[in-house]
């Protein structure tokens, strides 16, 4: 399966974008609405989000640790749940709805973008400018992904782990600044680079269009 | 900021990938040697291997009610385990895990191997080598293989748990779930090759027409 048009990888890959850019979209009207019907409704009711959060490793230990020999608790994830965070904190569920809505629109238009890439390829216009800057736009979102969770970690669940009791729950708050936390920006600029070769490949086509 | 050449983001990419292409492959060269002993029935695992528990093995306080409403509960726990917790008998399951271990070693060194020889490419100012799109249809299917691999992997880690581990009654595993996302990554890239392979005849064309 080589090539562009119908049948071939790119409409395949095209297909999937689709249904995932066609999710993304009722997800992306959805939820900014239940975020702000949350903040309006009693923060007495039970609320069935909430805001997931790794937790530090001092609360981890097993109940019997002795009958789980050879057993490593490598990470555990809770969740804050909204009313405690509207009953404690409303500032700090505003700026966290915020802060997920920007996320949600970059993942949105990073997908949009894809799925516009793709969509170009199947109609065979391949070699154009508007690709190129397509892929460096999915290269800065992708770049932007380690610095937003650096964001997150240090600012949001710093502030969730003052509200919260010490003696209910311990939030891990920060990210290793080596091993994999910098995947993301690696591959960012991994696409980049490809964006680079691609506008070397598109200026080539336009010479060789107005040669022929 | 140059992209291509040398001191530019490809050789600074470059740098990384080769960094953890020596750093795999030593690990890589532990598990052969490891694969080795297994013959003089030696058994040693070097990674330990995953399993999800179900949180209800905690302390109680980690899901705690104030005043009707609940603070925080815990959601995930992802846990692993050494093989030495088998039981006897079980020497050909731990030749097993290290065997899919170098496995999976072995395709991680192939395809940063792939991506080295495209970046290195790159910095040598010639992007549109023949032998690029190749690389990149190859790293596209590795990329693709992860899905199956890492599901077959979780699962057998799973498996190998339940059937071979003396676990306390009141601890509950959760078995591993699929993840398409490598699939998708994988046609991407897949895409990028063929868009390579026009860039390359373009290229071609180019230069025949000079």
């Amino acid at each position: 399966m080589t090539g562009f048009g119908k049948k071939s990888t790119a409409y395949i890959c095209y297909l999937i974008v689709n249904l995932w850019w066609y999710l993304s979209c009722i997800v992306g009207f959805m939820l900014p609405a239940v975020l702000t019907y949350g903040y309006f409704q009693d923060p007495q009711s039970d609320s069935i989000m909430g805001i997931n959060v790794p937790l530090a490793d001092s609360m981890v230990a097993l109940k019997n640790p002795e009958q789980y020999q050879h057993i490593t608790v490598d990470s555990v994830s809770g969740q804050v749940d909204f009313s405690y965070l509207l009953q404690h904190s409303s500032v700090l569920y505003i700026a966290w709805a915020l802060f997920f809505c920007i996320v949600l629109f970059l993942f949105i238009y990073g997908i949009y973008q894809l799925r516009n890439l793709l969509k170009a390829s199947v109609n065979n216009a391949i070699f154009i400018q508007e690709n190129v800057n397509r892929i460096k736009i999915l290269a800065g979102i992708i770049v932007l992904v380690d610095p937003l969770r650096w964001i997150q970690h240090h600012f949001i669940f710093k502030t969730i782990n003052n509200i919260t009791p010490p003696e209910t729950a311990d939030i891990r708050i920060g990210l290793p600044m080596v091993g994999d936390e910098w995947t993301f920006i690696i591959m960012g600029l991994l696409v980049f680079t490809l964006a680079a070769v691609f506008e070397k490949g598109n200026e080539m086509y336009q010479e060789l269009k107005l040669t022929v | 900021m140059n992209i291509l050449g040398k001191w530019s983001v490809t050789s600074f990419i470059n740098f990384m990938v080769q960094l953890a292409w020596a750093g795999v492959v030593v690990i890589l060269c532990l598990h052969i040697l490891l694969i080795v002993f297994q013959f003089f029935g030696l058994s040693i695992v070097l990674i330990d291997l995953p399993i999800q528990i179900s949180p209800e093995v905690l302390p109680e306080k980690l899901s705690m009610k104030t005043r009707d409403s609940l603070i925080i509960f815990t959601d995930s726990m992802q846990a692993s385990y050494h093989p030495a917790l088998f039981e006897n008998g079980s020497r050909w399951a731990i030749a097993i895990i290290t065997l899919i271990q170098a496995t999976g070693l072995g395709i991680i060194v192939y395809g940063l191997s792939q991506l080295k020889a495209i970046l290195r490419n790159l910095m040598i100012e010639n992007p549109f080598a023949s032998d690029n799109e190749k690389r990149l249809r190859i790293i596209a299917i590795l990329v693709m293989l992860i899905t199956p691999f890492l599901y077959g992997y979780e699962w057998l880690s799973y498996w190998f748990f339940t059937s071979y581990v003396d676990v306390p009654q009141n601890l509950q595993t959760i078995s591993p779930t699929f993840d398409i996302i490598y699939v998708v990554i994988g046609l991407v890239i897949l895409v990028l090759a063929e868009i390579f392979r026009q860039a390359t005849q373009i290229h071609e064309e180019q230069k025949l027409t000079v």
